[in-house]
């Protein structure tokens, strides 16, 4: 191998590998075209082989040679139409190529690799498409008729190909003696003229007419070149400069043959005008000046040559290659536009004046040119930086090109429909990013095809077209770039990767449970997950999205995923423009400062120090900040890092080191951390009075309030606990040294404005290390914010709010409320013993609460209002006195001590003892007629009474729900969780007919009983009505998604009955045994 | 003046032309190789990393040297052959006859 110049290698390979970058999308759309055969674009594809072979030849490498030759005659069959383009000669060709990238990727070694599968597969392929007569052509070696003592050689078929191309074929005859150098001409020079003009299909010097150094020169030197040109014999003695005798014709072109296409530049030795060559002209006066390869070039042919100049303002899509295998020689180079390098030499231009300027006011103290120059510095700085980055964009389509290739391949082996749309191929981004981006891309793309698509059949049972829809878009948005993966493929059931990873044991059944489907449906991100029923070659092997994962999370880029059954899946993926200099957050712990990179950065918070016992939660192990209802895990920095935060006291000014361990450091029974009082450094022993107002006094004081960052990595988000933010900044991203390399919570490093170092925060690393992951830090999140929502919810209910009797304060859950009217005394009608008002045109009848319970009677000298109500189905009016409030709060219910006829319980309300009316007790008394409580009594056959499994947390509601039921001759089974009905259930089996359940419970909610039922066979069609004091819409689609079959509000005794009548009939045939 | 610095290390000798590989500037080159051959070298190396171009005869002479070798079982190595050269090597098929590498 000649391999020798590494820089002139790294040229051609980063030349080839711009030349491949088309090559699929090319050569598919060259399938596609079929026998309209797009002679550009075959033209263009038959370039890039001819250059790579040309090249080669320059390197000694053999085998790409021999490769590339091959599949240009291919090629050159297919512009010649010999062949057509159909699936099965574009699938050889893109494995050709495909080899030729591996080839040239491992370039070092290319010779020693085995070519011979694809050599045979181009041979076959010429030699079928070829008529019978000149089959054979392809090997067959000295058919051609060569004039005597010729050292020559040429196979038929590249004779039949060079014909076919419009040439002729010539045998010439120098003598480099006579014919060059006596003609003081110069061998260098002949031969480009040759390669200008045509194609050497083969040269020979004769040695043997040469002899040896014992021998006289012999004076001649034969040379034989067998010459393939467009020129006809008329013009080729003029053109060589070579006596008639010397050219032989040897064959013509066909007659009948289309026009032929241009020539082709070859990579080797370029036509004399190519610039870049001409750094090396001959030198000596015997050498033949440069004329005479400008005369060459002003030839009536005047073929178009590509020069270096031209290539260097092409736009930046037509260049640069697929990325190349890590390590290849290739990878190191990248090509920037003169334009680009203009700009930046101006810039440097710019930045030496500025220095100067600056040097210059400096010296003389004059501190407005000292201003004037630094801002200069700056401006010029910012302009340059973002010249230089310019020269690392390059258009995302690099990668995307790759993807027409990789869905026809897959289309095609599993005998799918699948239409690739590409959008956004322009988007610029740094070419380490886009180099990045091909795994992940591939993967998901692949993913998308074998496990989205549906088979044809499939979709159209489905009713969706059979042709499957994948979509690659880029674009940018707030200065990202957001790399979108669509399929209308089958999508991702959440309830399937759940149950594979349940199985799996990566994750628990409980923590499942709990789980939203996008939270489930996220857990594709676990290492070791595949749904795949069968392993492919593709895919289904378990590895892949959590790599996927993995390499996003190292660009500093998110994904997130959106899917529905039978519609589809959309991956979402956000990259920063570059990793070289990106914005960034400063923080500081101690007195080290942090950069944190803007794009995973949510917001900032701080929690001021009177605050931090409210807003943050220890619950289980984990310290949690509620931020507007979501639950945030917090990490500290400084603790995970080991660096000592430090607080002042306020007392002292003193700044001391913070040794608590606890965030939210309350001395309460809740923290785990209740005995640790470093800080009074009494541990374990109750502190002084004194010591604790000192202790009250400092953790109160503003510098210690907490700042929180709030971070997302696409998947999860939680807190980083820092002692000072500073500004956003745009920070120089430098890797780590070899000894940091390990450390996952760092992504590098970065030097601040006064020369000091600051580590830039790995978010994904850092949870990592404070022992969180995406995926069971999500669920962690979901478990704490469904406890934390719990605790908010259970037993928060509106109530409408009034007085009896000034000081007695009373109310009625809303639910029961229909109306509320003022009305005056004078309106109330008092006949037969009973209270009425006209009302809306009937006769409301209205109670008080006196007349159930022993309260006193309403003081009716006061204003008065009446609570309107429906019970049993009739309205009725309840007499309070005025004002009435409303208020939403949660209540410890007390069921017992004013527990009489007429009030449910007592609960504390604004430091005041509310009574809780029980208006339907009230009505039992006053109108028993009404019966508005069938009551047990109604069904004889207790054994008969339909039952119905109650699960309810709080008491005080579980026993108004029971009453309501049992009131309406069912039986109830209750539950005080989730978890206590599901076992209830298990054990009751059939016999229960209907479930009704609060939503909110602790153990397991209601959604998660829900979830539960529906996921076990037997007890489908099992009807579930769910209870909640909220809801709203979004609540009532939760619920249908877990499998609620009905919503009704707690406390509406009304509708949760007649939800119940209207669902039981169709769990009639359920036996009834309890 | 001399247009070549030879350097022998045991049957294997070092030819560095200075200046182009042309007849006027190699001078007494011919012989040396011959000299050379008949003291045993089987090895010659040429180096034309000063060499901008070539002619006819010294492509001749470099033949010649190939034949003389080639009975002899040796090997004629062109090394830090320039583009130029090494592609004019490449088409005439000569790097198939004795090593080219370019420089």
């Amino acid at each position: 191998m000649t391999l020798g110049n590494d820089e002139l290698l790294k040229e051609f390979l980063a030349e080839t590998n711009e030349q491949l970058a088309g090559i699929e999308t090319d050569l598919l759309t060259i399938e596609e075209g079929g026998e309209n055969i797009n002679e550009e674009l075959v033209n263009k594809v038959f370039r890039a082989a001819h250059s790579i072979k040309g090249g080669s030849s320059l390197f000694g490498l053999k085998k790409i040679q021999e490769l590339s030759h091959k599949t240009e005659s291919v090629l050159d069959l297919i512009r010649s139409r010999v062949i057509r383009p159909n699936p099965e000669v574009v699938n050889i060709l893109l494995i050709s190529f495909d080899k030729l990238k591996e080839l040239l990727n491992n370039v070092m070694i290319s010779n020693e690799m085995d070519i011979s599968e694809n050599l045979v597969a181009l041979t076959g392929l010429a030699t079928s498409f070829l008529p019978q007569s000149e089959k054979g052509f392809f090997h067959k070696q000295g058919a051609v008729k060569l004039p005597a003592g010729a050292a020559v050689n040429v196979n038929e078929m590249d004779l039949e190909l060079a014909r076919k191309s419009g040439h002729y074929v010539y045998f010439v005859e120098y003598d480099l003696i006579h014919d060059i150098d006596m003609l003081d001409k110069n061998i260098l020079d002949v031969v480009r003229l040759l390669i200008a003009f045509g194609k050497v299909l083969d040269a020979q010097v004769n040695t043997d007419a040469v002899g040896t150094l014992e021998e006289e020169p012999s004076g001649i030197i034969p040379l034989h070149v067998l010459f393939s040109t467009e020129v006809g014999p008329d013009e080729i003695e003029m053109v060589l400069e070579l006596p008639k005798e010397r050219i032989k014709l040897l064959a013509s072109p066909p007659k009948d043959l289309p026009a032929a296409p241009p020539p082709i530049q070859i990579a080797g030795i370029s036509p004399p005008t190519a610039p870049a060559r001409t750094e090396v002209q001959p030198a000596t006066a015997s050498d033949k000046p440069a004329e005479t390869g400008a005369a060459a070039t002003q030839s009536p042919t005047a073929h178009p040559v590509n020069t270096d100049g031209e290539k260097a303002k092409r736009p930046a899509s037509d260049q640069s290659g697929p990325p190349a295998a890590a390590g290849s020689v290739a990878d190191a180079t990248l090509r920037v536009s003169v334009e680009v390098l203009e700009t930046l030499m101006n810039l440097a231009g710019e930045l030496v004046l500025s220095r100067n300027q600056l040097r210059e006011a400096l010296s003389t103290n004059d501190m407005r040119g000292v201003n004037a120059g630094s801002q200069r510095v700056s401006l010029v700085t910012s302009e340059l930086q973002e010249a230089i980055m310019q020269t690392r964009m390059q258009p995302i389509g690099n990668v995307f090109n790759k993807f027409p290739r990789v869905v026809r391949d897959m289309s095609r082996t599993q005998g799918k429909e699948i239409q690739l749309i590409i959008e956004g191929k322009e988007v610029e981004m740094d070419k380490t990013l886009i180099e990045g981006l091909n795994d992940p891309l591939t993967h998901m793309i692949r993913n998308s095809c074998d496990h989205g698509i549906e088979m044809p059949e499939e979709r159209i049972r489905k009713g969706k077209s059979p042709t499957g829809k994948v979509t690659l878009r880029a674009y940018h948005e707030a200065g990202q770039v957001i790399v979108e993966i669509t399929d209308d493929g089958k999508g991702i059931n959440p309830a399937k990767i759940s149950a594979s990873a349940v199985s799996k044991g990566l994750i628990s059944q409980e923590k499942v449970l709990g789980m939203s489907d996008a939270e489930k449906t996220a857990l594709i991100f676990l290492p070791g997950l595949s749904t795949a029923e069968k392993v492919s070659d593709i895919s289904g092997r378990g590895v892949g999205m959590d790599v996927v994962k993995s390499n996003l999370d190292r660009l500093g880029g998110k994904i997130e995923i959106e899917s529905k059954v039978d519609e589809g899946t959309r991956f979402c993926i956000k990259l920063p423009l570059t990793l070289a200099i990106i914005p960034s957050l400063v923080v500081a712990v101690g007195n080290e400062r942090f950069a944190v990179p803007q794009i995973n950065v949510l917001e900032l918070t701080r929690i001021p120090a009177a605050q931090i016992q409210n807003k943050i939660e220890i619950v289980g192990d984990a310290e949690v900040l509620t931020l507007r209802g979501r639950l945030i895990p917090l990490v500290s920095l400084g603790r995970v890092l080991g660096i000592n935060r430090e607080v002042v006291d306020e007392t002292t000014g003193q700044t001391l080191t913070d040794r608590r361990q606890s965030l939210a450091d309350r001395r309460s029974r809740r923290s785990p951390l209740l005995e640790e009082v470093a800080i009074t450094g009494q541990t374990g022993s109750e502190p002084s009075a004194a010591k604790r107002e000192a202790d009250s006094d400092r953790r109160y004081h503003a510098a210690n309030d907490l700042n929180i960052v709030i971070i997302s990595t696409g998947t999860f988000q939680y807190g980083i606990v820092v002692d000072q933010f500073f500004n956003t900044e745009e920070i120089v991203v430098k890797p780590l040294g070899r000894h940091l390399k390990g450390l996952p919570e760092y992504a590098g490093a970065t030097i601040m404005g006064d020369g000091k170092v600051a580590l830039i925060i790995d978010v994904s690393g850092l949870a990592g290390k404070a022992g969180m992951r995406h995926v069971s830090g999500s669920s962690r999140a979901a478990v704490l914010a469904a406890e934390t929502a719990r605790e908010n919810r259970q037993d928060s209910m509106s109530f409408l709010l009034f007085q009896n009797q000034p000081g007695e304060l009373c109310g009625i859950p809303m639910e029961m409320v229909l109306r509320v009217e003022r009305i005056e005394r004078s309106q109330v009608e008092n006949s037969a013993g009973r209270r009425t008002m006209q009302y809306r045109g009937a006769s409301l009848p209205l109670i008080t609460l006196s007349d159930a319970a022993e309260v006193k009677p309403i003081d009716e000298a006061q204003k008065l209002a009446v609570i309107v109500s429906s019970i049993g189905g009739r309205e009725v009016g309840l007499m309070v006195a005025m004002p009435v409030d409303v208020i939403e709060t949660r209540l410890q219910i007390d069921q017992k001590t004013h527990r009489q006829k007429g009030i449910a319980g007592s609960a504390i309300v604004k430091d005041k003892t509310m009574l809780l009316v029980d208006l339907v007790e009230i009505v039992e008394t006053v109108f028993p007629e009404w019966q508005v409580s069938a009551g047990p009594e109604k069904t004889a056959d207790k054994a008969a009474r339909p039952l119905i499994l109650l699960a309810e947390d709080s008491d005080f509601f579980r026993g108004q729900v029971k009453r309501f039921i049992e009131s309406e001759g069912f039986a109830v089974a209750e539950a005080p969780d989730g978890q206590a009905a599901w076992e209830l259930l298990c054990q009751l089996g059939e016999k229960v007919k209907v479930v009704v359940t609060d939503i909110e419970m602790p153990r397991m909610t209601g959604l998660g009983l829900a979830r539960a039922i529906r996921a076990e066979n037997r007890f489908a069609g099992l009807p579930i009505i769910g209870l909640t004091s909220l809801a709203g819409e979004e609540d009532i689609e939760l619920g249908k998604a877990a499998g609620i079959t009905d919503y009704q509000i707690k406390l509406d005794r009304d509708r949760l009955l007649e939800s119940l009548r209207r669902i039981l009939p169709r769990a009639a045939e359920r036996q009834i045994e309890f | 003046m001399t247009s070549f610095i030879q350097n022998q290390k045991g049957d294997t000798a070092s030819f560095f032309l200075k200046g182009d590989f042309v007849q006027s500037n190699t001078n007494g080159l011919r012989q040396a190789l011959l000299d050379s051959i008949k003291n045993g070298t089987t090895t010659i190396k040429i180096d034309l990393n000063e060499a901008n171009c070539i002619d006819s005869p010294s492509i001749g002479l470099l033949v010649s040297v190939h034949n003389t070798l080639k009975p002899l079982a040796g090997e004629l190595i062109v090394n830090r052959a320039k583009q130029p050269i090494a592609e004019l090597f490449s088409v005439l098929q000569l790097d198939k006859r004795f090593k080219v590498n370019a420089s």
